[in-house]
């Protein structure tokens, strides 16, 4: 009853809006007059490109320099498919679209290649961008022959196609609302919620098993799009494109108006481009000085409103409607993981492993087992290379020599997001959740990790999954009964606790966990140690901790692994290792 | 004057100056004219680089524009009615100054275009006014226009260099040319023109090169330039790589021995490259300020009388749009109205006399005097004046 | 030849004088400067003042480093401050001051171009062979030039107040809880950045075209030089601007400035492809390796 209510509310909801855009769009036909719905035209354009900015920077965390590069290529591409070509509205439409794809297609490769060896925010990708849209802008420039140099490419009239007609306007107030509402949707879906939380912490989304710099290059091919598509209508509106439309000024102006507009939201990419174009038009010919007033109210904007225009006025609506709370949904069990078993693994080998940062050797020549299914503790003193170890099992730091061997497979010479295919998952010292999402999409990461495939990503399946695992936990850890908390306002505590419940999500065979308890009272302490020995119980998977607590190593571990300078000091039970003298001479241990 | 004292004076003259342009922008663009007992005034739009690259000549072109109009109407206005010009910005992209020419005609009403840009947003707006009014283009340029409805009165590449090539070859005994510009289309049709008359004068070109407009460094070209032989330059460079290229050019040493002709190199470049760097530095072009012909002289009076001692210096550009309204008075009177099809049918033909001599229309472009003055000393000083120069087009 | 290598090395100058305070600021505050090239401007401006009333042109560059100082003071305090944790938004802060003052810039001196004559005339003859010669002023602002990098470089590694610097950059909370005013040494640092822009833009002005509008050519080159060397260490900075002004002079030479244009941003995409942490990453990644190799072969 209540999930055809909710979804009946839904579409009602959908259905009004879109009325809502179909009167506004009527209303602005008939009152503007022909030139302000030509000079709309214009704004509306420059806002798909920003729409283009606000997926990349706003979801995505990429700094795309070079919008302008697209765009122009995007106006470019179409001109000159265009001149070859018939040119009535449905070739025209083939070439637009045509150009369009093949354009994000090309951006998608570039991406892809660039951003497989970046983890983390990418100043050099951006830079890259950067380059590439002086580039373009030069040959766009330079190639003269091809398009048209300074003066620029004449586009050739399509019959029918009238820029200052009305049904001009419509089509380009329907491309708008088109995009707006992809970008809207997308960055509702799976995947849009997997490139936010690739913003927040790439390595982390890595872990759980997604090549993310695919998914991100998905973002910046569809930005590319989006302004391919801007470019294409541009050139319809003026007749003719120039080397400034692909430039580095017209890059800036792009993500200027969408910071001004707010980049986190699409809302702001449209309000952005309108109410720069709409301020530059009522100013420019009557202030000569009209430039230095746009830029100091910029820095404003900056300054105090760092969402923009539109995060402020969110904000605000947000504050009077309070928390409107998720409509109750209907939770369903994620289908069955399609991960193949024999690639699970349950012990780790290390063999003659070595690792250097700089001049430090800092793991030497160090070689251990792992043994399957149980739970070891691997102690040591500050230095020992605990830290680094799991480091070099998880390929950030690659050994200088040696192997890691998961099961059968070399766990160090793999990219990241295999390592979620073996099974491994790994707890970090500082906590590492996704800071900007909401408990709930935190644990929707994890749950994905394990069930996600390929035509989940766009559906909205994947955010009513709900495994038991959570309410287990829920009843241990408080936070989690209040799931749509920002990530942002735990407790340290709570996060170590949060990536805790979230890495048991993915079902993992082997464990790695650097100081579970770290910064937690000893009550939380108490809380942890036990979800942690249930949960091994439960799944009889390879539990391997770092500990400094040696009551709770005491408690927890089968097996005590002793590191010292990189090297192995001694292994064997608690109460052996407790014995033994040399262990005793170089590390004095604490009790909570 | 002092910068040190402009400074000071500098904010209550913004004061002024934002005033003075507020109620120029208020006049322009409310009904409010100059009382007249004839019809309402008529509008014409002036196209004027207040930003972007060439911001530059933003001032002296609206000068020149305003001391025109008011000229004209002092005269009785243009086929009767009094004039009011309209200014819209034509530094910014063509896509935003198509924006304006399209609210200038559409719902500003504008009878007429007055352009001084450079040649993209030319096209971009010849594209978009498509003869639904006259438009006037009046700077120097690349040559090559001739769609309907544009009327240039720009220099072309011909025209700058026809007479002047063979008479400076001669009278410096110029032999090995060395031709360097920035990399588009105007450098480009005007090298190819030059080596034309260059073969011509019995010179030959021992060097080309063209530069992007990011370089800032010529010492490459510079040093191409010495490989070479040559004993003259032709440079086509443009703004801020024309003052770089010709202070490091004399800077090398090479000044006093090589000739350097520039067909873009007005005023405020050569204050840029400064006296000491101006050594037999020369330019061929339509208009100085320093002219000392009556027409001229009169001019400039008019122009200091009217905007001050220190208004912004006067240049080839900024006057074009000066001349560009004369124009249109003349057709104006010619036709009896601004309407298209008349102005069009009288327009080749039409002539009259600027503050550079006399200037008549045929092809849609202008046979008018060029100048070529010797920069040497900081200073403009005219050598020589070539009268009724044919603009080399063949716009029907 | 000769004439070949002092042309590279005067691009080089030009790119670490103009590209310092740029590293400056980037490489110790992490605030990525878009107004950076203003700086530059201010200081030829600051010439061009000094120039009209005679003075000397020492006390220009002296002036010019004072004034863009002050004006990195007023950045720096009323705006930069607010944002050291949020780079996304220093950039576009950065970017809307740089608009500003361009505007500022265009009001008070107006748009034409300005001329600044150098402080030595004439040429020195470089070889016996030919009488080619090189600008006098030139080959001065080369000897400043290295002079100055010698000094400074001498001063931070030895001086106190490197060391602070050196140790808000590394961990701000322990220098502040050790008491140094962190705020005051990130101003200064702000201002030293600042300052060496007005210097260089006075340094060079002879050989410039000045209006409003040459800063942004600067933070362009600027930029990829800073992160084709690497961000983050003065050996990193030198390196880049070595290398850039070694790229864009030779292919200069070869195949026209058009081209050396080129060559660089394509070298700046490379680099940032391949090697992240720009080419002083990949230097240093080697000299560690052999390091630690000397190191195990003593075992």
């Amino acid at each position: 009853m209540m999930m055809i209510r909710g979804n009946s509310n839904k579409t009602l909801k959908m259905a009004a809006k879109s009325l809502v855009c179909v009167l506004v769009v009527l209303a602005l036909v008939y009152v503007l007059p022909t030139f302000q719905k030509y000079q709309l035209s214009q704004l509306l354009i420059y806002a798909i490109a920003c729409l283009g900015i606000h997926l990349c920077w706003g979801r995505a965390g990429i700094l795309p320099l070079g919008q302008a590069a697209f765009f122009g290529a995007g106006a470019y591409s179409f001109g000159l498919l265009l001149k070859g070509n018939a040119s009535d509205i449905f070739t025209a439409s083939l070439l637009f679209l045509f150009s369009v794809i093949a354009i994000a297609l090309v951006a998608f490769l570039i991406a892809a290649m660039i951003l497989r060896r970046q983890v983390g925010p990418s100043p050099q990708f951006a830079i890259i961008t950067l380059a590439l849209t002086i580039l373009f802008g030069q040959i766009a420039l330079s190639w003269s022959s091809v398009t048209g140099g300074f003066n620029g490419l004449l586009i050739p009239v399509i019959s029918g196609v009238d820029p200052f007609s009305d049904a001009f306007f419509v089509v380009i107030c329907g491309v708008t609302l088109v995009c707006y509402t992809i970008a809207r949707w997308v960055g509702g879906t799976p995947l849009g919620r997997l490139w936010m939380a690739a913003a927040d912490d790439e390595l982390r989304v890595q872990l759980f098993g997604f090549a993310t710099h695919l998914l991100k290059a998905i973002c910046f091919a569809i930005g590319a799009g989006f302004a391919a598509i801007a470019g294409g209508l541009f050139a319809l509106h003026q007749g003719l494109v120039t080397p400034q439309n692909s430039g580095f000024v017209f890059s800036a102006e792009l993500l200027i108006w969408t910071a001004l507009g707010g980049r986190k939201h699409p809302s702001g990419a449209i309000i952005g481009a309108i109410l720069a174009g709409v301020l530059s038009l009522a100013l420019r010919d009557k202030i000569i000085w009209w430039e230095l007033i746009v830029a100091s109210l910029f820095i404003l904007v900056v300054l105090k409103f760092p969402g923009g225009i539109a995060g402020g006025f969110l904000t605000l609506i947000s504050r009077y409607k309070g928390n409107s709370g998720n409509q109750e949904v209907q939770p369903i069990r994620p289908p069955a993981d399609e991960v193949d078993k024999a690639t699970l693994a349950r012990e780790i080998t290390v063999q003659k492993v070595t690792v250097d940062a700089g001049p430090v050797r800092i793991i030497d020549n160090l070689s251990l087992d792992i043994k399957p299914g149980v739970t070891q503790c691997i102690i040591g003193p500050n230095g020992a290379g605990k830290t680094s170890l799991f480091n070099a099992m998880t390929g950030m730091m690659p050994p200088r020599s040696g192997d890691i061997i998961a099961g059968t497979k070399s766990l160090n010479t793999v990219p990241a997001w295999h390592l979620q295919r073996f099974g491994v998952q790994r707890k970090f010292q500082t906590p590492r959740i996704f800071v900007s999402l909401t408990i709930r999409e935190n644990l929707w990461i994890a749950m994905w990790s394990k069930h996600l495939q390929r035509r989940d990503y766009l559906s909205h399946a994947p955010l009513k999954w709900h495994l038991d695992i959570i309410d287990d936990a829920a009843q241990i850890f408080d936070f989690l009964r209040y799931p749509d908390m920002q990530a942002e306002e735990l407790s340290a505590g709570e996060r170590q606790q949060l990536e805790l419940v979230m890495i048991h999500l993915c079902a993992p065979t082997i464990l790695l966990l650097d100081e579970p308890c770290a910064g937690l009272s000893p009550r939380e302490t108490a809380m942890v140690a036990d979800f942690i020995l249930t949960q091994q119980k439960q799944s009889g998977a390879t539990c391997v901790i770092i500990e400094h607590d040696m009551a709770l190593v005491s408690k927890l571990a089968a097996r005590v692994i002793v590191l010292h300078r990189g090297k192995l000091l001694a292994e064997g039970t608690w109460q052996a290792i407790q014995k033994n003298a040399e262990v005793r001479a170089v590390y004095a241990g604490g009790i909570k | 004057m002092s910068d040190f004292i402009k400074i000071s004076k500098g904010f209550s003259k913004l004061g002024r100056r934002y005033l003075f342009v507020g109620m120029t922008a208020i006049a322009g663009t409310t009904m409010i004219g100059t009382p007249l007992l004839a019809a309402d005034p008529v509008k014409v739009a002036v196209l004027v680089p207040d930003s972007g690259a060439a911001g530059l000549f933003g001032p002296s072109t609206r000068n020149a524009a305003t001391l025109a109009a008011e000229q004209i109407n002092a005269r009785g206005g243009i086929a009767g009615s009094q004039i009011e010009l309209v200014f819209a910005d034509a530094g910014l992209s063509p896509a935003d100054v198509v924006g304006s020419v399209v609210r200038l005609v559409r719902q500003d009403k504008v009878s007429a275009i007055v352009g001084m840009h450079d040649s993209a947003v030319r096209v971009a707006v010849a594209n978009a006014v498509r003869q639904q009014v006259p438009y006037i283009y009046t700077p120097v340029y690349e040559g090559g226009e001739c769609a309907a409805g544009v009327y240039v009165l720009g220099e072309t590449p011909q025209q700058q260099l026809a007479t002047v090539i063979p008479w400076l070859s001669n009278k410096k005994d110029l032999k090995k040319w060395y031709l360097i510009g920035n990399d588009y289309n105007w450098p480009r049709n005007t090298n190819d023109q030059a080596k034309g008359y260059i073969a011509k004068a019995g010179g030959t070109v021992v060097g080309e090169e063209y530069l992007s407009f990011d370089v800032s460094n010529f010492d490459a070209s510079i040093r191409n330039i010495q490989a070479s032989g040559a004993d003259t330059v032709l440079i086509t460079l443009v703004g801020g790589a024309s003052v770089g290229f010709n202070v490091a050019f004399a800077q090398f040493g090479l000044a006093d021995d090589v000739v350097r002709l520039g067909t873009l190199i007005e005023e405020n470049t050569l204050a840029g490259i400064g006296a000491a760097n101006a050594m037999n530095l020369y330019s061929s072009s339509g208009y100085f300020a320093s002219n000392d012909s009556a027409a001229n002289k009169r001019f400039t009076a008019d122009y200091v009388a009217r905007f001050g001692a220190d208004a912004a210096q006067l240049n080839s550009l900024g006057e074009s749009a000066y001349e560009g309204l004369l124009f249109l008075e003349a057709a104006g009177n010619r036709a009896g109205s601004l309407d298209f099809a008349a102005f069009d049918k009288v327009a080749n033909g039409t002539s009259f006399n600027g503050p550079s001599g006399a200037v008549k229309m045929a092809n849609r472009h202008v046979n008018q005097s060029i100048y070529l003055a010797n920069g040497t000393g900081g200073t403009f000083s005219v050598e020589m004046e070539f009268k009724n120069v044919a603009s080399g087009e063949t716009c029907m | 030849m000769f004439e070949a290598t002092i042309d590279v090395f005067w691009l080089i100058t030009v790119t670490m004088l103009t590209a310092f305070g740029l590293a400056v600021i980037f490489g110790m505050l992490k605030v990525m400067n878009m107004a950076h090239g203003e700086f530059i401007t201010i200081g030829a401006y600051s010439v061009v003042l000094i120039d009209q009333t005679g003075l000397p042109w020492a006390v220009g560059v002296a002036v010019a480093g004072i004034v863009a100082a002050l004006v990195g003071l007023c950045i720096e305090r009323g705006i930069v401050r607010h944002f050291y944790d949020r780079p996304f938004d220093t950039l576009l802060a950065t970017w809307g001051i740089s608009l500003v003052l361009r505007e500022l810039l265009e009001i008070i001196f107006g748009r034409g171009y300005r001329n600044v004559s150098p402080p030595i005339d004439g040429m020195m003859p470089l070889s016996f062979a030919s009488d080619a010669g090189y600008p006098a002023w030139r080959l001065m602002v080369m000897a400043i030039m290295i002079l100055a990098a010698i000094i400074g470089w001498l001063w931070y590694r030895r001086s106190r107040v490197g060391l602070l610097v050196a140790a808000t950059v590394e961990n701000p909370v322990l220098a502040r809880s050790l008491g140094m005013s962190t705020g005051k040494i990130k101003t200064g640092v702000f201002m030293v950045g600042a300052a060496s822009g007005g210097i260089a833009g006075a340094l060079l002005s002879p050989g410039l075209r000045i209006d409003p509008l040459i800063g942004l050519d600067y933070l362009i080159s600027s930029f990829l030089a800073l992160v084709i060397g690497g961000v983050g260490s003065i050996l990193g900075f030198v390196f880049g601007a070595g290398f850039v002004g070694l790229t864009n002079g030779a292919v200069a030479q070869l195949a026209g400035p058009t081209n050396g244009y080129v060559a660089l941003l394509v070298l700046a995409i490379i680099v940032m492809w391949r090697f992240p942490s720009g080419l002083i990453g990949l230097l240093q990644s080697r000299r560690s390796q052999f390091q630690l190799a000397k190191i195990n072969d003593d075992d």
